[in-house]
C-alpha cells in the first residue's frame, strides 16, 4: 500500500465532502436526529394529552431508556437513507464524468481509489454518529437521567457498524453501476434487506448488529445483564460484513474497464 | 523506423476485443524515442483503444506493449509513473482551483511538496494559465481546461506523453499555440498523439501511423509517406476561367488529368521533372493570363485519403 498516494486521495475526498457541503449536511442531519430523540420522548405525554377532547390517554412515565429507543429508531430509519444519497455517486459519478480516468492514468493503485472514498465517508459517518450520540446523551441526561456510558457506547458502536455496512454496500453498488441512481437503488434495496432480514429469520437476527437494538436487549445492555458472547458476535459479524463489501468493491473495481 | 532498443513505445501483436467486436487486430508498432508521433485514422479505427491500452485504462486481450521500457501489464513496474496522459475531453474536479489540482496530481506522482509546487508554477506559466491558477476549474473555458490538461500531463516530466485528440476542442489560435507548445517539447519527451485533424499532425509530427478498422496500414516518417503516396500536382491560377486548360490532358503526354474550379486548376502529371520543364511553355502557348503557378506540396491529407481509399478498394 502506497501511503502517500492513499493520503493524497483521502485528503481530496475530505476536501470534496467539505466543499460540496456533504460533510455539513451529514453532521447537521445526524445532530438533529440525535437531539430530537430525547426531546420528542420528553414532549410525547404533553403532545398526546392535547390530542383530542374527551380522549384520555394514559402513558407510563417516559424514561431514559425510551429516549434511547427513540434515538435508535430515528437513526435506523433516516441515517442509512442520508448516507445512501450522499455516497451513491462516489465512484459512478467519477466514471461518468471521466475524472476516474484522469486519476487512474497516474500511478494510483485501483483499490486506493475505492478505499479512500470509503474511508473518507466512514470518517464522516463516525463524526456524525459521535455528534448525534453526544446530543442524545446530553439531552437524555438533562430531561431524564444519565444513561450508563459504557452501554451507550456499545450500542452506538453497533449502530456505527450497521451504518458502515450500509455505507460499504453503497460504495460496492457505486462501483458496479455507471449510473448513480441505479447504484442508489441497489444500495437502498441492500440496506432494507440488511435491516429487515432479522425479522424473518431468528439465526440471522441474532447474528446482525441490529439485534442489539431490540427493546429487550437494550434494557439488558443498560442494566449490564447482557450476555457478552451474544453482544460481541453481532459486532464482529457487522465488522466482517463491512470488510466483505469493501473487499468486493475493490476486487470488482480492479477488473473493470473505466 | 525505431529499433526495439530506441523505441519509446513498442507494441507486439497487441489485440483488443470487446465481445465479438475486434477493436485492434494485432498491432505491431515502434515509436522512436523523443519523436512527435501521430496516430491517424478515421472514426472507429482503433486510435483511442490503442491509447487506452498503452495508458493502462484497459487491458489487452492478447499481445504485449512496452512504454518507456516498461511492459503495460507489468506488476512490478508501473508504466503510469513514466507517462503523461490527456484525454480528448479532460475531466477535472470543478470544485478545485487550477493550482490545487496540479498539486493533487503532483501528490499522486509522489513528488515532494517543494518539487510539485515549483513544477506547478512552471507549468501554469508554460500553458498560459498563470493568472487563472487560483480560480476554480468549474469557471474555466474549454480552451483553459485543455491547457490545464496539458499541464497535469506534464507534471511528472513524462518520458512519453499521450494525447488523445488534444486540440480538437480549441479555436484556431489556441490550436496553433498548443501545437507550438508540443513542438517546443521535441527532443525532451516522446509525444504520441491521435488526431483526425490532419493539418495539425502534418504541422508537428515527425512520424505517423495510419490505422483503419483496427489494422495498421502504414507507419513511416511524415516526409517519406508524402513522397511515397502524394501524386505530383501543379496548381495554377488564371485571370480568366480555367476551362481552357481542360484540353491539356490530350495535348501534353505527361498530363494525366486536369481538375478545374473557376479560375483555378490542378494539373496532375505523371512525371514532375518533365512537367516542370515543359508545362510553363505549354501554358504560355495558351496565351491565358497566368497569376499563379506552383508545384503543389503534398499534404498528409492526400496520403491519408489515398491509404484509406486503397484499403477500401482492397476489401
Amino acid at each position: 500500500m502506497s501511503g502517500k498516494i492513499f493520503w493524497a486521495l483521502l485528503k481530496k475526498e475530505l476536501r470534496e465532502q467539505f466543499r460540496s457541503y456533504r460533510l455539513l449536511i451529514a453532521v447537521i442531519v445526524f445532530l438533529i436526529l440525535g437531539i430530537s430523540g430525547p426531546i420528542i420522548t420528553s414532549l410525547t405525554p404533553a403532545l398526546l394529552s392535547n390530542l383530542g377532547q374527551g380522549v384520555t390517554i394514559t402513558l407510563p412515565p417516559m424514561t431514559a431508556t425510551d429516549a434511547l429507543q427513540s434515538y435508535l429508531k430515528n437513526m435506523l430509519q433516516l441515517a442509512p437513507l442520508v448516507f445512501i444519497l450522499l455516497t451513491m455517486g462516489c465512484v459512478a459519478d467519477e466514471r461518468n464524468r471521466g475524472t476516474a480516468i484522469t486519476v487512474l492514468t497516474k500511478p494510483v493503485p485501483r483499490n486506493h481509489f475505492v478505499l479512500a472514498k470509503f474511508c473518507a465517508y466512514e470518517l464522516t459517518l463516525l463524526l456524525s454518529i459521535v455528534l448525534a450520540a453526544a446530543g442524545t446523551y446530553y439531552y437524555t441526561d438533562l430531561l431524564f437521567s444519565a444513561l450508563p456510558f459504557a452501554s451507550f457506547l456499545l450500542i452506538n458502536l453497533a449502530l456505527f457498524l450497521l451504518l458502515s455496512g450500509s455505507l460499504a454496500f453503497t460504495v460496492l453498488a457505486s462501483v458496479c453501476f455507471r449510473n448513480a441512481i441505479a447504484a442508489g437503488g441497489l444500495a437502498f434495496v441492500g440496506t432494507i434487506a440488511l435491516l429487515l432480514l432479522p425479522s424473518f429469520n431468528a439465526t440471522i437476527a441474532e447474528a446482525l448488529p441490529s439485534v442489539l437494538f431490540n427493546a429487550e436487549r437494550v434494557k439488558q445492555l443498560l442494566a449490564g445483564t447482557a450476555n457478552a458472547p451474544d453482544t460481541v458476535k453481532p459486532l464482529l459479524i457487522g465488522a466482517g460484513l463491512v470488510v466483505i463489501f469493501v473487499g468486493a468493491a475493490c476486487v470488482i473495481w480492479r477488473y473493470q474497464e473505466i | 523506423m525505431a529499433t526495439h532498443d530506441d523505441a519509446a513505445i513498442r507494441c507486439s501483436a497487441l489485440r483488443k476485443t470487446y465481445g465479438s467486436f475486434v477493436a485492434l487486430k494485432g498491432l505491431d508498432l515502434n515509436v522512436p524515442r523523443h519523436s512527435i508521433f501521430g496516430l491517424l485514422g478515421p472514426n472507429g479505427a482503433g486510435k483511442s483503444t490503442t491509447i487506452k491500452l498503452l495508458t493502462r485504462q484497459v487491458g489487452p486481450t492478447s499481445g504485449q506493449a512496452w512504454v518507456a521500457g516498461a511492459p503495460i501489464s507489468g506488476q512490478t513496474t508501473d508504466v503510469r509513473s513514466r507517462i503523461g496522459y490527456l484525454s480528448e475531453q479532460p475531466a477535472f474536479y470543478n470544485w478545485m482551483r487550477g493550482e490545487e489540482f496540479l498539486d493533487f496530481v503532483g501528490e499522486l506522482f509522489k513528488l515532494k511538496p517543494s518539487i510539485y509546487r515549483n513544477r506547478r508554477a512552471e507549468l501554469l506559466e508554460l500553458v498560459g494559465l498563470k493568472d487563472a491558477g487560483k480560480r476554480k476549474i468549474g469557471g474555466y473555458s474549454n480552451g483553459m481546461r485543455q491547457r490545464l490538461g496539458i499541464a497535469q500531463a506534464l507534471m511528472n516530466s513524462p518520458e512519453v506523453l499521450f494525447l488523445d485528440e488534444p486540440v480538437s476542442a480549441l479555436d484556431p489560435l489556441g490550436r496553433k499555440e498548443i501545437l507550438e507548445l508540443f513542438a517546443s517539447l521535441r527532443g525532451q519527451t516522446t509525444i504520441f498523439f491521435s488526431s483526425h485533424i490532419l493539418a495539425d499532425v502534418d504541422r508537428v509530427c515527425d512520424e505517423v501511423a495510419v490505422l483503419d478498422h483496427g489494422t495498421l496500414l502504414t507507419q513511416a516518417p511524415t516526409i517519406t509517406l508524402k513522397e511515397q503516396y502524394a501524386r505530383p500536382v501543379i496548381a495554377v491560377e488564371l485571370g480568366v476561367d480555367a476551362q481552357a486548360l481542360s484540353s491539356l490532358a490530350e495535348q501534353e503526354p505527361y498530363v494525366q488529368k486536369v481538375e478545374i474550379s473557376g479560375e483555378r486548376a490542378n494539373i496532375f502529371v505523371s512525371d514532375l521533372e518533365i512537367a516542370t520543364r515543359q508545362l510553363p511553355t505549354a501554358l504560355a502557348r495558351t496565351g491565358l493570363p497566368l497569376l499563379r503557378y506552383e508545384v503543389a506540396i503534398p499534404t498528409l491529407e492526400d496520403v491519408f485519403v489515398q491509404l484509406i481509399h486503397e484499403q477500401t478498394e482492397g476489401k
